[in-house]
Formats: structure tokens, sequence, C-alpha cells
């Protein structure tokens, strides 16, 4: 067997398209992501695409981390480079059972971001310079995983305040939310790893401004396809539950692939 | 004297004698560990069961792996004349992400005697027999590891009644254990038949 393998990692159902579980991918392994996120009808631009390419790796069964780069032309007329941005997370807590677990993870994350704050939204997804952290809590039951996080958002930049006027003023922190349910459809018996996995998510996420009070609750439901155990295709749709906040935009589509690459456990041959 | 059996000395009660009587049977004996049978938990997708098999199968004594992914369950089977160190098998399916909620390993035994609390040495690994039926075993046998890292959190509590012996809490020899054929701080697994 080849020393690097095109295998996936986690429960499959707890892929969440727009969030992160509290359960990390194996130890050692690495991924890759490229995700592309369009928004529909916004008046007089021909397109709004981000495209984010982003590299996982598996530091330990606990430890994870990404680094990813955007670019865009959401921000400027031209395609250009957005951001850079790392991740990490930490699973801190893991009780297993036979076909269920419960896991509770702790993340961070910056990013610096070529783009100004004129927006409510704060987003460390390419939109702005800054910092996050939270507590994610996953819950597998069989077929079902349901995850929660609630975090901190704090952006590093100074609101626009010539050009955007908003009272009370752009928050440069906020609380940020959401709850995800993924349901694994198909197959509905397993007898092979190369069968074609389908799942359904829906996550809600929402945000809210500590000083200006304003904040936004989106819906997000998504596909999942899976196939040969090694190889994901996903695509969401998000748009605005309800809210005040000012935005870029109410809704996205998002499209994403992602491989997983298991490697080969290191050190299993030392006591 | 070794500070452990110095310890074992300054309480010396029917108990320790029993075990100065173990002693004496404990010997290095040949056994051949062929294969076994390894539940995971924690996991229900093909691809988490495939993270599993695949870190299963890089384990150095490992030949062939044979998932059963609705059943979250696997069939391995050993390299001969392999040394087998069980924790390997542990090690991998967290690597991977999960636990191992049972694991089954099958052999072939030279005639062994078998007591509760007693302990065996086979190719160089302590097995503790943690039950308490007293018999003697020999030829093709199979053995349940019950270490806490071989079974769910539950059914730990439950096995950890059968034996108040500390080393069952640690996996690691304690001063409550026979000495001979471990050092001090040696692996000790803990098995059921």
């Amino acid at each position: 067997m080849a020393g690097w393998l095109l295998y996936g990692t986690l429960t499959a159902q707890e892929l969440y398209v727009f969030s992160e579980p509290a359960s990390n991918m194996p130890a050692y392994s690495n991924g890759v992501k490229q995700s592309l996120k369009w928004l529909p009808n916004r008046p007089g631009k021909g397109r709004d695409v981000r495209s984010t390419t982003e590299w996982m790796y598996g530091v330990n069964k606990n430890w994870m981390v990404h680094g990813a780069v955007t670019f865009s032309d959401m921000y400027s007329s031209n395609f250009r480079w957005e951001s850079w941005r790392l991740y990490s997370k930490y699973r801190f807590y893991s009780s297993d059972d036979l076909y269920r677990h419960f896991r509770m993870a702790a993340y961070a994350e910056v990013s610096t971001s070529a783009n100004p704050l004129i927006y409510d939204e704060l987003s460390m997804e390419g939109d702005q310079s800054g910092w996050q952290t939270g507590i994610i809590l996953t819950q597998l039951l069989h077929k079902l995983a349901i995850s929660g996080t609630a975090g901190f958002t704090q952006t590093f930049l100074q609101p626009d305040t010539i050009h955007h006027i908003s009272v009370p003023p752009i928050s440069r922190e906020a609380f940020t939310y959401s709850l995800s349910a993924g349901y694994l459809i198909l197959p509905r018996t397993y007898t092979s790893y190369d069968q074609t996995n389908l799942n359904l998510y829906c996550e809600l996420l929402g945000q809210e401004g500590i000083s200006s009070k304003r904040g936004f609750l989106d819906m997000a439901p998504a596909l999942q396809l899976i196939f040969k155990s090694q190889f994901k295709l996903n695509l969401g749709y998000r748009f605005q539950l309800a809210g005040d906040m000012k935005r870029m935009a109410q809704q996205s589509w998002l499209l994403s692939t992602e491989w997983l690459f298991l490697r080969k456990i290191k050190g299993q041959g030392k006591k | 004297m070794p500070p452990a059996l110095a310890g074992g000395f300054q309480l010396i009660t029917m108990k320790n004698i029993v075990f100065l009587f173990l002693l004496l049977q404990v010997n290095n004996l040949s056994a051949q560990f062929t294969g076994a049978t390894l539940k995971a938990s924690g996991l229900t997708c093909a691809m988490c069961s495939k993270a599993v098999f695949n870190a299963l199968s890089s384990v150095p004594y490992v030949e062939k792996v044979q998932p059963d992914i609705q059943a979250s369950t696997y069939q391995i089977n050993f390299k001969s004349a392999a040394n087998i160190d069980p924790d390997l098998m542990a090690k991998a399916v967290i690597d991977a992400g999960f636990s191992v909620a049972k694991l089954e390993m099958t052999g072939s035994f030279p005639e062994t005697a078998i007591e509760k609390d007693g302990h065996v040495i086979w190719n160089n690994n302590v097995y503790h027999f943690v039950q308490s039926s007293v018999k003697t075993i020999k030829g093709k046998q199979t053995i349940r590891l019950v270490d806490k890292l071989f079974v769910s959190a539950k059914e730990q509590k439950s096995y950890a009644k059968l034996s108040s012996m500390r080393c069952y809490a640690t996996g690691t020899r304690q001063s409550c254990c026979p000495t001979a054929g471990s050092s001090t701080s040696a692996r000790i697994y803990h098995v059921i038949l």
C-alpha cells in the first residue's frame, strides 16, 4: 500500500459545509479544499466570486490546523488576491460509544485581508483582517450529527466612517453562533468503501454586533456527495432569515471540493 | 531488593503469599497470536471506517484487515511469528479519531494455567486474567482485552469491579503485582477468556 492514500476521515454527516465540527481529521493526514462562493443579483456587477484554497493538517489526534488563501472581486473590479488566514482547532473532550460520540473543541483563527471595514457583518473568510475564537460541541447519533458553535470575533480594522455612515457605528466585535445538523441519506446499508454517500445538511448561522446591537440569522441548506470514501463535493445556498445588519449580500452560493490524504501513521513500529 | 518487592513484604497477607506462589509459576511461554477482531466506536460512516481500516492496515504486525463497515468491525490477520503489541492497534484507531469498543485476539497457546489475578507471559507480554474461573487452556483460544483502551467507558467500570488491583487502572505493573518477568513500569494487558 502506498505511503499516501486518498482516504477521508471524520464522520461523514458531520462534515458540515458552512461550519466546523468538534471532531478532527486523523492524525498526520492532510486535506485540500477548493471553494467558490458567489453572490447572485448584486446590482452593477457582472459577478462576485471568491475562491478559497485551503490546506488542512492533523498535527495529532486532538489538534489540527488550516491555512487558506482567498482571491476575489467582491471588493474590487478585478479578480485579485484578497486574504490569508490561519485556523487552529483543539479537541479537548471526546466520548465515544457504538455509532455515536460527543465531542468538544476550541478554535482560534486569525486573518489578514486587503479589504476595508465597510459592512456590519464581520467575517474572517476573506472579508476583513481580524481574529476569532470559540467553542464547538458536536453530537453524533448514528446517522444524524448535530453541532453547535459559539464564538467571538474582532476585526483589526477601523470602520470607514467617511464613506459609510451608520448609527450606531459598525461594531468591531461580534458574537457568532451556529447550529448545524447533518443526516446520512445514502447508502442505507454499507457494503463497501466504493459506495457514494449522500449527506443532507441544514445550518443556522448568526451574528450580533456587540456595540451596534445589529445582527442577522441565516439558514444554509446543503448537499454533499462523497465518492469512494475519499473525495467530497459540496453545494450550499445561504440566505438571511432575519436581521438588520448592513451586509454585502443576504444570499450566496457555495460550491466546494475536498480531497483528504490519510497518511500511514508514523512511529507505530516503535514501542 | 527492589522497592516494590520491599513494599510487598511490609504487608504480608494471605494475598501476598498467593502472589508469591503465582510468581513461581510465571514463565515466559511461547504462544502464537494469529489474529484479532476489533470493534471501533464513535463512527457510522464509510469515510471514518476507511480511516480506521487504513490505520489498522499500517500496524507493522498486521498482514490483512477485512472490514465490516456496517458493524464497525475489523477482522485482522497477523503476520506469522510477529511480536504482537496490542497497544499499537488501539493507537491506530485513536489516531484515526475514534475508539476501540472491543478487541479479541485469537492464538494458539501452550498448556497454560489460568488463575484469577494471575499473570501469564506470552512472547514477553504480560497478560493478567481478571476473571475468577480457574482453568488450564491449551491450543486455539480467544482472549478479550479489557484495559481501558480496548473497551467502552461503561464497560471499563464493570471490569474494574472484577479486580481491586491498581494495575487495572494504570495498565502497568504496580506493587500489587507479581514481579517475575516484568520491570517496574512494564505494560500489563488485562484479559478475560
